[in-house]
């Protein structure tokens, strides 16, 4: 059961409460029968003043300075509502479509997946149990979402707003990133962050929401020249283990390395990297953990990803199916269903 | 009719609408009880003094002030006094982790939310899905920090899943 489930489980539930059909009328009795203020009710109360309704405030005034002071207020108002405030609010509001290298759009979108595939699969990506052809589809599901979306980059829409969201409205920022891919599939991930510039170096700090979860982020980008390198980090809910994603254009602009830092270790590290060349497009990552290496080579088709890999000295391969919610891994003799 | 309406005709001792009232707000209230007491009947109960303390109270009510986030206070202030002098008559935390729940269609929502072990959960989950409250308001009328109440959201739900899938 995923967390949609749970919550529209919950709401379901809590709908459906039907208490004693008496209670107001209980109520109003005890009410009516109580002489005396309560002593301990001071103690219950206090901490309501939290919940202020904002922009109203109770002054008293003479009545006859009333009538002035309220035709000249309300000709300010309305000056101010009509012709200047949609100035304001246009300038404050102003919707900014980005560059996607600027706002990390890749970095958040190659985590994305990855904390999206394994919240949903329940699937632990250090510990694999099940039989190879298992292992390898869930292993590769979280990449190729990921691969198709880089080469396709014109296809990652990034949109950057001045943040007016009251869930996280102490972040300057709101950046929505998505993609929908060949089977129709879309994809968005939003963060809310703080920008800041110093020199050469931008840093964010904020929160990404993927699928109804909240997590923190932190970002850095250095521009050296012509190079620029990029890391963006989404923490685990205990705040101190992470997954990063960075990026060297010095190096190849189109190859993206994953971090897991757990412990402050790194336990595992995996590169991914993308081209198109003779007008096809592949993807090939490479995952390093406990010392061992193992590579996977993408070829992508019309509807169809096409793969090789080596198992011990054996040269594997299979062909991945992109339907809309699923990804069909299909081999010489079994079959895997990954659900995006 | 806008909450401050019907504050302002019972300031005036004018309790012909306060069925209406109730049936407005009375799932907020008792919701916030039971998130704290995990029993229905407590929290039915704490939710009855609730508003009778709303309506002896209703003339400190300032203008300004949100009459509906003041009754949720008072039904988190209650629930927590109960809690902290009945702890005996109510089942702990460490009790409640041990007790099978029975799911199924005849399965009410504190069963749902029993399934959660600490009270910040079980209030966070109740505050933020079942009566609709933002992250930001959730921090403050728990008093803690935002990053706490989102990581705490996103555990508790995790937890819910495992045992719902466990029972069904």
């Amino acid at each position: 059961m995923n967390n949609g489930k749970i919550k529209k489980l919950l709401k379901q539930r809590a709908e459906s409460v039907q208490l004693n059909k008496e209670h107001p009328k209980q109520i109003l009795e005890k009410v009516n029968s109580i002489k005396h203020f309560s002593a301990d009710l001071q103690e219950e109360i206090t901490g309501a003043d939290i919940f202020r309704v904002q922009g109203q405030k109770s002054k008293k005034w003479g009545y006859k300075s009333i009538i002035p002071i309220f035709a000249g207020a309300l000709s300010l108002v309305l000056v101010f509502f009509t012709i200047i405030n949609p100035l304001i609010k246009q300038k404050q509001n102003s919707i900014t479509v980005a560059k996607a290298e600027e706002v990390f759009s890749k970095e958040m979108f190659a985590l994305g997946n990855l904390f999206s595939f394994q919240e949903e699969s329940g699937v632990n990506l250090l510990s694999f149990t099940q039989n190879e052809f298992e292992r390898v589809a869930e292993e590769c599901a979280y990449y190729l979402l990921t691969g198709d979306a880089f080469l396709q980059n014109e296809n990652i829409i990034t949109t950057v707003y001045n943040n007016e969201d009251e869930n996280f409205s102490e972040y300057q920022f709101k950046a929505v990133v998505s993609f929908t891919d060949l089977s129709g599939y879309k994809v968005e991930y939003v963060a809310y962050y703080d920008q800041k510039t110093a020199g050469a170096e931008t840093t964010i700090l904020g929160v990404i929401e993927i699928k109804g979860r909240f997590y923190q982020l932190s970002g850095k980008r250095i521009q050296k020249r012509k190079e620029i390198e990029s890391e963006l980090r989404v923490y685990f809910d205990n705040r101190k283990d992470y997954i990063s994603v960075s990026n060297e254009t010095e190096v190849n602009e189109n190859e993206f390395t994953y971090e897991w830092v757990l412990g402050g270790k790194v336990v595992r590290g995996v590169s991914l990297e993308t081209s198109t060349e003779k007008g096809l497009k592949q993807t090939e990552i490479e995952i390093t953990e406990n010392n061992k290496t193992q590579s996977y080579e993408f070829t992508y088709l019309n509807q169809t990803v096409e793969c090789e890999y080596e198992s011990g000295n054996v040269e594997e391969e299979f062909t991945v199916y992109l339907h809309d919610e699923y990804y069909l891994f299909v081999y010489s003799s079994y079959t895997v269903r990954v659900d995006k | 009719m806008r909450i401050e309406e019907y504050v302002n005709r019972f300031k005036q001792k004018d309790y012909a609408l306060f069925n209406e009232f109730y049936q407005l707000t009375y799932k907020k209230v008792y919701f916030t009880a039971l998130a704290i007491l995990k029993d229905k009947y407590l929290a039915e109960d704490i939710m009855q003094e609730c508003f009778v303390a709303f309506l002896e109270n209703i003339r400190s009510i300032k203008p300004e002030q949100n009459a509906l986030a003041y009754l949720v206070t008072i039904a988190r202030n209650k629930g927590i006094n109960y809690y902290n002098k009945n702890k005996r008559l109510v089942l702990g935390d460490d009790e409640m982790k041990n007790i099978p729940v029975a799911m199924g269609d005849s399965g009410g929502v504190e069963d749902i939310l029993n399934l959660l072990p600490e009270q910040t959960d079980r209030e966070i989950i109740t505050y933020h899905v079942v009566m609709g409250y933002k992250f930001k308001e959730i921090a403050k009328m728990i008093n803690k920090p935002l990053g706490t109440v989102l990581w705490r959201y996103n555990r508790a739900l995790k937890i819910l899943r495992e045992k719902v899938n466990h029972y069904e």
